[in-house]
């Protein structure tokens, strides 16, 4: 049999179009998919390292623990505290560790979501890694997105992070008790979220003085 | 900030691929990212020169295309480029694409921007 052979040295073009952020989207499908059949609702509370989003689930689980069963799941680097702080009675909490990496992905929520019974529990709140950048390029899979910015974090914090407003739905404005030592006006971080994202809805809140969960619980629709 | 783990990703299927195709040598590698991604074409770059490294990619040409946001509005049909004003600051470029530049509806889907595309590759045997 003849068999054909390229030559040594043949130069081959190769298409491949392989979309590697597609894979993640992907995925994220998939996830919802899962929540869907199983009637659970999940949120995403992204916001950048120290703005709130722990002591925020901690508020809101508390508040709705009674009414609905809940699950989270913590992404960090490397600890479990946030795990930690979040066990309450009737709460399943799971620890994602990333290791280096800045954002949650769809297939660590996937692997998460294994290791919680997901049939015993109606909403889910999932805190991605402090990050305002890249967890805008990797969704999910949840119903909503949460972003919790904090006063402590200057007037500038909404505007040069647009992307990830872009794609919120809920943003909680914490701290609002520091605002005035902190000389920032959260009436002008509603604006700047007003101008990137009119869908969203901002909610001013004080995690410490346990200010504005309700609101919060409100616009999410729970 | 994640351009490592992408360049990581994009560099094992390169490599797998030079291997299955039993290739000498990749002369040329074509990516394409979406202008609403937060991916940078050069620390790409720096990484993927990283990754290849003593492999037969080591000298291959990286050419990045970046590609600007398509959007489709759910009203009305339009679809498109996002048209982005002189005055529009940095801001609204990002902005820009959550609302129809024709009837000003937000119920617009992103239909391309947001890919990391390893396009295609040019390797010798």
């Amino acid at each position: 049999m003849k068999i054909i052979k390229p030559d040594e040295g043949e130069v081959l073009d190769i298409e491949l179009e392989e979309d590697f952020l597609a894979k993640n989207r992907k995925l994220a499908e998939e996830n919802r998919s899962l929540l869907d059949q199983n009637k659970v609702r999940a949120i995403d509370v992204m916001g950048s390292i120290g703005s709130g989003k722990t002591s925020l689930i901690q508020l809101l689980t508390s508040l709705l623990k009674n009414k609905f069963k809940i699950g989270v799941i913590a992404g960090d680097l490397t600890t479990d505290i946030d795990a930690r702080r979040l066990e309450q009675d009737k709460v399943q909490v799971v620890q994602v560790n990333t290791g280096k990496e800045c954002h949650l992905d769809a297939s660590l929520i996937k692997k998460a979501l294994r290791s919680l019974d997901i049939k015993m529990i109606d909403v889910i709140f999932i805190e991605n890694v402090g990050n305002l950048i890249c967890p805008a390029d990797f969704p999910l899979g949840t119903h909503q997105r949460v972003v919790v910015v904090s006063v402590t974090e200057g007037p500038w914090m909404v505007v040069k992070h647009p992307y990830i407003f872009a794609e919120a739905d809920v943003v909680a404005i914490n701290k609002i008790d520091l605002a005035e030592a902190m000389g920032v006006f959260p009436q002008k971080l509603i604006e700047d979220i007003q101008r990137i994202n009119p869908r969203a809805r901002s909610i001013p809140v004080s995690c410490r003085q346990k200010k504005g969960i309700s609101e919060i619980i409100k616009a999410l629709g729970i | 900030m994640h351009d490592f783990s992408i360049s990581q990703q994009i560099a094992h299927h390169v490599i797998r691929k030079v291997e299955e195709e039993k290739a000498t040598e990749v002369l040329e590698i074509k990516i394409k990212i979406g202008e609403l991604t937060h991916l940078n074409p050069e620390q790409l770059t720096f990484w993927l020169r990283e990754f290849f490294r003593q492999t037969p990619a080591s000298r291959a040409k990286i050419l990045i295309e970046k590609t600007p946001p398509i959007i489709q509005c759910k009203k009305c049909k339009y679809e498109g480029k996002v048209r982005v004003k002189k005055e529009d600051t940095y801001l609204f470029y990002f902005l820009a694409p959550f609302t129809c530049p024709r009837c000003g509806s937000d119920e617009v889907e992103v239909i391309s921007g947001r890919e990391c595309l390893l396009e295609r590759i040019k390797i010798k045997r």
